[in-house]
């Protein structure tokens, strides 16, 4: 059964349709919004939250073929809420763990990683969405602009908004250290 | 500073540097569960053992009911004779003519609406690429704008009664785009920003030009800056001398870039800084009298994120008597992208409201006297940078 035929048959009703297509989809929300909300615990709540609205929500849906972007908006929003609803609770928040590196397959350091880092928690969800559609899911800013439903020239702006902010928590991480930078 | 591509690489290193885990079992079999039960309302599926559910959704359930309750109420009070609803907005008589603005609709075009309070529709569909930054003619008749090609951008020229395009400049190497046009008073020259490629080390770099027509020679009028931080939007003091346009810049340790308003003569030379870069001005206009420049402060595209509070000021071009004229407090709603009728009563803007990311945008027109505002163009809900056609013998 292909995609969109899981997804025809999920917005008839078909549970079983519809828990076979969110097992198949349920990794790539949960990656998403841990890269966009930085933490584990929030990105679980808000991907929870939004199969339940993709559920609600998916009789609405016009183009089966184009569930995994009206998902991917759908788990946008859900970030949107989750990160307000923490935002008063912020010193709950875990910070990622970062993961084992290798000489192989990272080309990043430390001091670069926690930059971004720093940089990434000071944009709002909005401009994140932005940049972890383009960088991580490999979306054109236009495919990005359908996705959470602005224009282009606004996904644009927000990429470059980002890229100023990240650019500058690099450049000011740069100019304050005067330690040579050794990779991890 | 590390350079674009080197930038985008490290943030593609960096995102793919998480692990993979997958979402948490027991997180997904409560959410599948809570999809099994539901009910169907209006074309919608409820849940309805909200007490099984984890808080936030439980939340999100109860506010729809009690929304869906709500709107069943004031449908009946209207049922029953409630108040009747008010006259549709008038737009005060401030000036004839068309409205020209950028909409979008699979992309970047321009439209014009014929009147106020009526819907545009698309010019220069013969020209291919996103079509941006609109200007009147200064008698109407004809329409400058930016035709971006994926990045490679190029002014051309609409003619109303044609209904054809032309291109205006032609951009080769070193030029790599041209953008952001205007018509100086007489329409003899036209001033723009143009993008020229990397001579050294610096890396590419933007200047102000300005086109003469007659002769097709182009002229830089300002230094050649980082485009990032470039100078924009030149717009013509009515009486051709002087140039305003507005500068973005980041200064070192500061995040948020700043803006501010300057002006200088119409061959370059001595700038004048208008406003100070605290207020993070953007986007001038002319007052058609030349005693006032229209601004906007945090300018929609170059600012975006919390606490940006976007008002529309006039200030005289000496850089006195700044005045606010709207008082919007936060980004939900932002006043930018000002641009004076041309009886000089009144200020077209784009109004825009940020919805959970989505941006709309509406043109509404200010009366300069009254501070009264009103819609002008009906029919979309992404529409900016609006200006009025002047019309000769109009008021």
């Amino acid at each position: 059964v292909v995609n969109a035929d899981l997804v025809r048959l999920a917005a008839r009703g078909d549970q079983v349709a519809f828990e076979s297509l969110i097992r198949l989809h349920s990794g790539e929300l949960y990656s998403v919004g841990v890269r966009i909300l930085r933490d584990h615990d929030a990105a679980a709540d808000a991907a929870q939250d939004a199969i339940v609205a993709i559920w609600q929500h998916l009789p609405e849906l016009r183009d089966p073929d184009r569930f995994e972007g009206w998902a991917y908006r759908i788990l946008v929003r859900s970030c949107v809420s989750e990160s307000r609803r923490r935002r008063a609770a912020i010193a709950n928040v875990i910070r990622l763990a970062p993961p084992p590196t290798t000489e192989m397959d990272i080309g990043i350091d430390v001091a670069n990683r926690d930059a971004l880092e720093r940089g990434f928690r000071a944009l709002d969800v909005a401009h994140r969405a932005v940049v972890v559609l383009h960088h991580y899911r490999g979306m054109t800013l236009r495919e990005v602009g359908e996705v959470l439903g602005i224009p282009t020239g606004t996904a644009y702006s927000r990429l470059h908004y980002a890229h100023r902010q990240l650019r500058g928590a690099i450049d000011a991480d740069m100019r304050s250290s005067s330690r040579p930078r050794m990779r991890q | 500073m590390i350079d674009d591509r080197t930038l985008g690489e490290l943030i593609d290193a960096w995102l793919l540097d998480e692990s993979d885990a997958a979402m948490p079992d027991d997180q997904l079999e409560m959410a599948l569960a809570t999809c099994r039960t539901t009910m169907q309302v209006g074309g919608r599926r409820l849940p309805l053992n909200l007490g099984s559910w984890p808080r936030p959704a439980r939340l999100t359930s109860v506010a729809l009911l009690v929304l869906l309750g709500l709107v069943a109420l004031v449908t009946a009070l209207q049922l029953a004779g409630a108040p009747p609803t008010p006259p549709p907005p008038t737009v005060p008589t401030l000036s004839s003519g068309s409205i020209l603005y950028q909409d979008y609709s699979n992309g970047w075009i321009i439209a014009i609406a014929p009147t106020a309070l009526s819907s545009g529709h698309e010019i220069a569909g013969d020209v291919a690429g996103d079509h941006l930054a609109p200007a009147w003619s200064p008698d109407g008749t004809r329409v400058l704008f930016t035709a971006d090609r994926s990045g490679a951008a190029e002014l051309f020229e609409y003619t109303i009664e044609t209904g054809l395009s032309q291109p205006i400049t032609t951009c080769s190497q070193p030029c790599r785009a041209d953008r952001e046009g205007s018509y100086s008073p007489d329409g003899r020259s036209i001033a723009f920003v143009r993008e020229l490629a990397a001579s050294d080390e610096n890396g590419a770099g933007c200047a102000l030009m300005v086109l003469d027509r007659p002769s097709g020679a182009i002229a830089s009028i300002s230094q050649v800056r980082a485009c990032a931080d470039r100078d924009r939007d030149p717009r013509w003091s009515p009486d051709g001398s002087e140039i305003a346009f507005w500068r973005e810049r980041q200064e070192a340790g500061n995040d948020v870039p700043e803006a501010a308003i300057l002006t200088m003569g119409r061959e370059g030379g001595s700038e004048r800084q208008i406003t100070d870069w605290s207020l993070n001005a953007g986007d001038p206009d002319w007052a058609p009298d030349g005693k006032q420049l229209a601004f906007d402060t945090f300018p929609l595209f170059s600012f975006q994120g919390p606490s940006f509070a976007s008002n529309i000021h006039v200030v005289r071009p000496d850089g006195t008597d700044d005045q606010a004229l709207t008082t919007f407090a936060h980004d939900v709603k932002r006043a930018t992208q000002p641009r004076w009728t041309p009886n000089g009563e009144g200020i077209t803007f784009t109004l825009s409201r940020d919805d959970n990311g989505a941006l709309a945008t509406h043109l509404q027109l200010l009366s300069v006297m009254d501070r009264r505002v009103s819609p002008i163009v009906l029919g979309t809900h992404v529409a900016e940078f609006g200006s009025w056609q002047a019309v000769a013998g109009a008021p």
